[in-house]
């Protein structure tokens, strides 16, 4: 009760409140600019986060999230583009009203869907995620080495067209996250020690800016590549009629609590994210109102069930993906993976310690969350006619805007020592060049932050684990869970091979 | 055949796996302190381990990407030259961080880019209006910094003299300048809206008021707000 208390007090004050709702329109923003995504708008707001209390923080944080996920569906329905790819069901349909006139309760249905998802799975994070974390209680360090496997391995098969390409790059997070000095016993671990020793290399690749050159400073480079007529023209429309029928959303429930299951189970597992979901479901409720005993319009006519099968399960996926953040400190999609990046700095530990001695956060979290959901609701609602006009806005003026944003947050995380800042900014500069070209070759660059953010989890318990058992490195097969893990890590390796034998 | 990215990329994973083993072989295996049987994998385990995975896939991909993939996204030669401008000045900008100062380099940075973004492509004829603008944005960037920094020391001396706490407080005078920039701002697009209708010179001012208006912006939010150390460089007041 106690720690109840104190996460409201956390997150009910006025201070975060307004950071909450700062990062909420920031989200929409972002989330409503083709190109920009909520994970980058996540990194570049990482570093102020980091000036601010934990719960302010993530509070913030978590708007911005939620907001670029609902946001992207003003531009999916008033011009065929999604925002980012958790809109991409919403354009069939939303395109479709727009084009018969019915933009504004397309908006609306939007925004209403992505409020009654993102609550829904709010639900589901505060029931199942304690429950997982306890189990986490029966975790050793051959557990947790296979765990940060699994994590590591599932996000690279999924993220990746080519299973190798996202291994690879999973390799080469790990392989950064190893540069700085040695866990056990503080040894540099760095080329050149006699050279670099007194460089800010001897505290290895930060985080931050890692995140910050893969998110923001690549993203900046690849639209650059579109910046020819980079200017979207937003249609001038009559937007009435916002707000959807009660009856007509009543009459929804079925797709509704759908959706939200295959947004919350989808996001839930660890790298997945909303892509995957928003599809699942715009398929389901085309069944669901194909079939003939169904009174609801048909998706893909143009209606407001096709948009909301959508929109509810991509903020569904917020709730879900953070199920495994904070219960197992694996993330769900690349933006929990920002997240996930942010607690750690704070110094949370996510998993049983988290819920056990830092309960007043998960409820602030969860406090958080469900304030970012009812601002986004009420911001989306009155701003339906302001929110299209940032559409307007030149890519020409916001991506060298982007890029110092990037820039100075990759220097504010070491804000006081200026050699060491400047050297973040090199390193958010040196992965966001990596990143673009990577991105240009089809390679992922989500697996390179899990590797970073993974390695140290996996580094320090594979090798406790190693030594605890005298130097038997079969430990691992040895532990009923770490066996699961590892089953788990062949099969989301095994099966889109398999997937992809079967398709040629 | 065109060498793309998509065939250069693994070729430069296989650089980097090497390169990387080569390190990781030179590193001394230290074990955890406690370990006299040497049972701990040492501190060279995993990233020996790391290299040889990279240097398989990359393998892997080499061969691969050649007998299989084909063919990449051009990228046009407009936004080719953005692009390799972007990374330059970006270079350059951290470079000259320290010793230019954070106002003067992002105010360089961002109209440069902005000025040249705004005409989709980087030609030479621009320079002269660009050089142009480039050093009246700096004068106009510099002229709101100093007004900036008179308006929150008056504040704060203000403050102290009266015992007014609000005038002494950063985040008050940080409202106060932004308030400032904001009717400055302003004011200024509505004389010069009708007035300019040349595209060239309307370029020159969106990326100066730009420039000014972020460069001013983030100086008053991380470093009046939340105290970081922006380097100072040349400009000493």
């Amino acid at each position: 009760m106690v720690e109840l208390l104190s996460g409201i007090r956390q997150v009910f004050n006025l201070n975060t409140i307004l950071w909450i709702a700062l990062g909420e329109v920031l989200g929409i923003i972002i989330g409503a600019l083709p190109g920009l995504t909520a994970t980058m708008g996540i990194a570049l707001l990482l570093p102020l986060s980091f000036q601010l209390g934990k719960a302010t923080g993530m509070g913030l944080l978590l708007g911005v999230y939620c907001g670029a996920v609902s946001g992207a569906s003003i531009p999916a329905i008033l011009l065929g583009i999604p925002g980012n790819p958790n809109a991409i069901a919403t354009v069939y349909d939303g395109q479709a009203m727009t084009r018969k006139g019915l933009a504004g309760q397309a908006l609306g249905g939007a925004v209403v869907a992505s409020f009654i998802g993102g609550i829904l799975s709010l639900i589901a994070l505060s029931l199942f995620s304690p429950l997982i974390a306890r189990f986490t209680l029966a975790f050793g360090p051959a557990e947790k080495a296979t765990l940060a496997l699994v994590g590591l391995t599932i996000i690279a098969s999924v993220s990746a067209r080519n299973l190798a390409k996202g291994i690879l790059t999973g390799a080469f997070g790990l392989a950064l996250a190893f540069i700085g000095t040695d866990p056990f016993t503080d040894t540099l671990r760095i080329p050149f020690p006699a050279l670099l020793a007194k460089t800010p290399l001897v505290g290895g690749i930060k985080l931050i800016p890692a995140l910050i050159g893969l998110f923001g400073v690549s993203q900046v480079l690849y639209d650059l590549e579109r910046i020819q007529g980079g200017r979207l023209a937003p249609p001038q429309l009559k937007i009435e009629k916002v707000f959807p029928p009660l009856r007509k959303i009543a009459s929804m429930w079925r797709i509704i609590l759908e959706s939200t299951g295959i947004g919350t189970l989808i996001g839930a597992i660890p790298g997945t994210g909303a892509s995957i979901a928003v599809f699942l479901s715009y398929e389901r409720a085309k069944r669901i109102t194909a079939s003939p005993r169904s009174k609801l319009e048909k998706v893909g006519s143009g209606c407001l069930e096709g948009v909301m099968a959508p929109e509810v399960a991509n903020n569904a996926v917020t709730g879900g993906a953070l199920i495994p953040v904070l219960s197992l400190g694996i993330p769900g999609d690349s933006g929990t993976a920002v997240l996930l990046g942010a607690l750690l700095i704070k110094g949370v530990v996510p998993g049983y310690q988290l819920f056990s001695q830092n309960l007043d956060l998960v409820y602030a979290i969860l406090f958080a969350l469900l304030l970012s959901n009812v601002f986004m609701l009420t911001f989306q609602l009155l701003g339906v006619r302001i929110f299209p006009k940032v559409l307007s806005i030149p890519m020409a003026l916001l991506l060298p805007v982007i890029l110092v944003l990037s820039m100075i947050g990759a220097y504010a995380i070491e804000g006081q020592a200026v050699l060491a800042a400047t050297f973040d900014m090199a390193v958010a500069l040196v992965l966001g060049i990596i990143g673009y070209y990577l991105k240009k070759a089809d390679y992922p660059t989500a697996p390179i932050v899990l590797g970073l953010i993974l390695g140290g989890l996996l580094e320090v318990n594979f090798r406790r684990a190693v030594k605890l058992a005298g130097g038997n490195y079969l430990v691992f097969f040895t532990k009923p869970i770490a066996v699961v893990f590892i089953v788990l890590a062949v099969f989301s390796v095994v099966l889109p091979l398999i997937q992809r034998r079967r398709r040629t | 055949m065109k060498f793309g990215t998509r065939r250069v990329i693994p070729l430069v994973f296989l650089a980097v796996s090497l390169l990387y083993l080569a390190f990781s072989f030179s590193l001394q295996q230290y074990r955890m302190i406690g370990d006299e049987r040497g049972w701990d994998p040492g501190s060279r385990a995993l990233p020996i381990a790391m290299g040889f995975l990279m240097l398989g896939l990359s393998i892997y991909l080499i061969l691969r990407e050649t007998t299989k993939e084909k063919g990449e996204q051009t990228v046009p030669p407009a936004a080719r030259k953005l692009i390799l401008l972007t990374i330059v000045l970006s270079v350059l900008y951290i470079l000259a961080f320290r010793f230019l100062g954070f106002i003067l380099s992002t105010a360089i940075l961002l109209f440069t880019l902005i000025y040249f973004n705004y005409h989709e492509n980087v030609r030479l004829k621009l320079l002269p209006v660009f050089s142009g603008g480039l050093v009246s944005s700096t004068a106009f960037v510099l002229l709101i910094y100093t007004a900036g920094r008179f308006i929150t020391r008056s504040l704060f001396y203000l403050g102290r003299a009266r015992g007014c706490e609000l005038f002494t407080s950063k985040v008050f005078s940080a409202f106060v300048v932004l308030l400032f920039v904001a009717i400055l701002f302003a004011v200024l697009l509505i004389s010069f809206r009708k007035s300019v209708s040349n595209t060239k010179t309307r370029s020159m001012l969106i990326a100066g008021l730009v420039a000014a208006g972020v460069t001013e912006g983030l100086y008053l939010v991380f470093k009046q707000i939340f105290l970081v150390n922006l380097a100072r460089g040349i400009i000493f007041w």
